[in-house]
């Protein structure tokens, strides 16, 4: 990198630090004043910081292969939509919270795939002006600061439930994602970046609709897309880099990879509940002796088959006002219906849950199988 | 090396084809989806429920505190006599960068027509109500016995489930 390229590097880590204050400023200090404005500041930095960048010249401007790398990007990107969207149908919909009138589609573009585009524009310029290893971790780490969500702010802290879920929901894959940009920028410049980060960005603004997909399964997909990005690219870029035999080729596809990701895929399904049984973590010491806090427990389905067997002494995984409950049943009663009332109790607890659960709350029934299959892992 | 470029342009031709067909089905399906609420994709989009209170009440009482989540306000009810009502204040707020604009207020119909209808909900919600960026508003939640109702309904309990729809405004 020359000394012009340095301190133009220098001015621009002066504006990201005035960039990441701005955004703390904003969760942190006076969040409803700074909220609507915060949006105009940031697209004014990244103008600037784009202005900055146009003329520096890539330390390595070649980039073999980079039309079919670009080709590989938006195939994947296409099908992962497709897929992802196709979910839907057995999940349902979801409304876009973004109008749909021209002027704010309009506005929308220029706020969030204007920004975006900047955003990977000064990410693929500072990235390839990089030599030592150390320095693209820096950068994509910096990036991935700035693309992260602070709009929680200290409410993150709250608990370890939302610690875990803004770790698995927020940062997980948003440095998924900036591993791989970084990686598109540096093995194939601003275009095959955009390949990627411009249709995720003109999707999110423009389609009227999206998968009502629950945080951990959105999350797992985002990896997920990143991951198989990632395979094919740098599949893509060694075999256009280095000098290799068709069986050293075929060697390295990741379509070999294909059975690995499925594997990762069944195990995301079964976590997020969409197999007959799905674990459940133990978060409270109201079921101790039987199921100590942290254990993890398997809850398996029920039918209306499964809820008229259920008898005093199983123990019932149900929805309530506060969250999800495993507790045991101690009572059945029948509304004026004949629905199904279950009066339930912690084993630790001195007296029964103070609301009756009715049918729809049940969410599986909890056999003694689970006795059987818990595990002992400290999740807190 | 040129046949594998040639099918990637097949490939990508196909998909965008696909891509282009799936947006025309939408167009033309649209109705027949299943569509549940507004999807929080985006960190800048943030409404919630913030609060619920007890606010005017005539003839009736609490039977446990109102509760809230911050997508879902709960109230249980006992309304004493013909002619009570219960008033609930739930505040809304948008806590995200993006101004809003409330489009519909759906469940208030299909849950005053549901049985006992002497029992009737109303809100003082308005259609293009706009809620801005960090702003907050009161909602009016009104549940009526109607005075002029002579017998006791057989069923004493009604659940309404009324759901407020923003979208992005201008």
């Amino acid at each position: 990198m020359n000394k012009e390229n340095r301190t133009i590097i220098l001015y621009v880590a002066v504006l990201c630090i005035i960039l990441i204050g701005c955004l703390t400023l904003t969760v942190f200090v006076v969040p409803s004043f700074f909220q609507e404005s915060t949006r105009i500041v940031t697209m004014i930095i990244w103008i600037a910081l784009t202005i900055i960048f146009i003329p520096i010249e890539n330390d390595h401007t070649r980039f073999k292969g980079k039309k079919e790398k670009i080709k590989t990007t938006l195939i994947i990107v296409i099908i992962y939509y497709i897929l992802y969207f196709l979910l839907g149908l057995v999940l349902g919909y979801k409304k876009s919270p973004y109008g749909r009138s021209f002027f704010v589609i309009i506005k929308n573009l220029f706020y969030i795939v204007g920004l975006i585009a900047m955003q990977d524009y000064v990410r693929t310029k500072v990235m390839n002006n990089q030599r030592k290893k150390l320095n693209y971790i820096l950068f994509t780490f910096i990036f991935v600061l700035l693309r992260l969500d602070y709009s929680e702010g200290i409410a993150v802290f709250s608990s370890g439930e939302k610690i875990f879920e803004y770790f698995a929901s927020v940062i997980m894959p948003e440095i998924a994602k900036g591993c791989v940009c970084s990686y598109l920028a540096i093995s194939g410049g601003v275009g095959l970046v955009y390949a990627y980060s411009i249709p995720v960005a003109l999707f999110q603004v423009l389609s009227p609709v999206f998968p009502d997909l629950d945080w951990f399964l959105k999350s797992i997909f985002d990896i997920l897309i990143s991951l198989i990005l990632f395979l094919y690219n740098n599949y893509e870029h060694t075999i256009k880099t280095t000098r290799m035999t068709r069986k050293e080729k075929k060697k390295i596809n990741p379509v070999k990879k294909i059975p690995a990701i499925f594997a990762l895929l069944f195990v995301a399904a079964f976590i997020a509940g969409f197999l007959p049984a799905k674990p459940v973590a133990i978060m409270s010491y109201s079921m101790v002796p039987t199921f100590s806090r942290g254990a993890v427990v398997i809850s398996v389905k029920t039918n209306q088959k499964d809820l008229e067997k259920l008898k005093v002494g199983d123990i019932l995984h149900y929805k309530s006002e506060n969250g999800e409950v495993i507790h045991r049943i101690v009572e059945i009663q029948k509304d004026e219906d004949g629905n199904l009332l279950f009066k339930t109790q912690g084993d630790n607890n001195g007296s029964a849950d103070s609301k009756l659960v009715e049918e729809e709350q049940v969410i599986r029934k909890n056999k003694n199988v689970c006795a059987i299959l818990r595990l002992s892992i400290s999740m807190v | 090396m040129s046949t594998r470029k040639s099918n990637k342009n097949i490939i990508l031709l196909i998909l965008l084809l696909v891509v282009v067909g799936m947006a025309v089905g939408y167009a033309a399906l649209s109705q027949a989806l299943v569509i549940n609420g507004t999807a929080n994709i985006t960190a800048e989009w943030k409404i919630m429920i913030t609060d619920i209170k007890e606010g005017q009440m005539s003839g009736a009482e609490s039977k446990t505190s109102p509760s809230y989540t911050s997508t879902t306000a709960t109230f249980d009810v006992n309304l004493l006599y013909p002619g009570a009502t219960a008033q609930y204040v739930v505040t809304v707020a948008n806590q995200g960068s993006i101004n809003a604009k409330l489009i519909s207020v759906d469940g208030l119909d299909s849950a005053n027509k549901a049985a006992p209808s002497d029992i009737t909900y109303s809100i003082n919600a308005k259609s293009d109500d706009t809620l801005g960026s960090g702003d907050t508003k009161d909602y009016i939640i009104t549940v009526t016995w109607n005075a002029d109702a002579t017998e006791l309904t057989q069923t004493k309990s009604k659940t309404a489930t009324i759901t407020l729809n923003y979208e992005q405004a201008e």
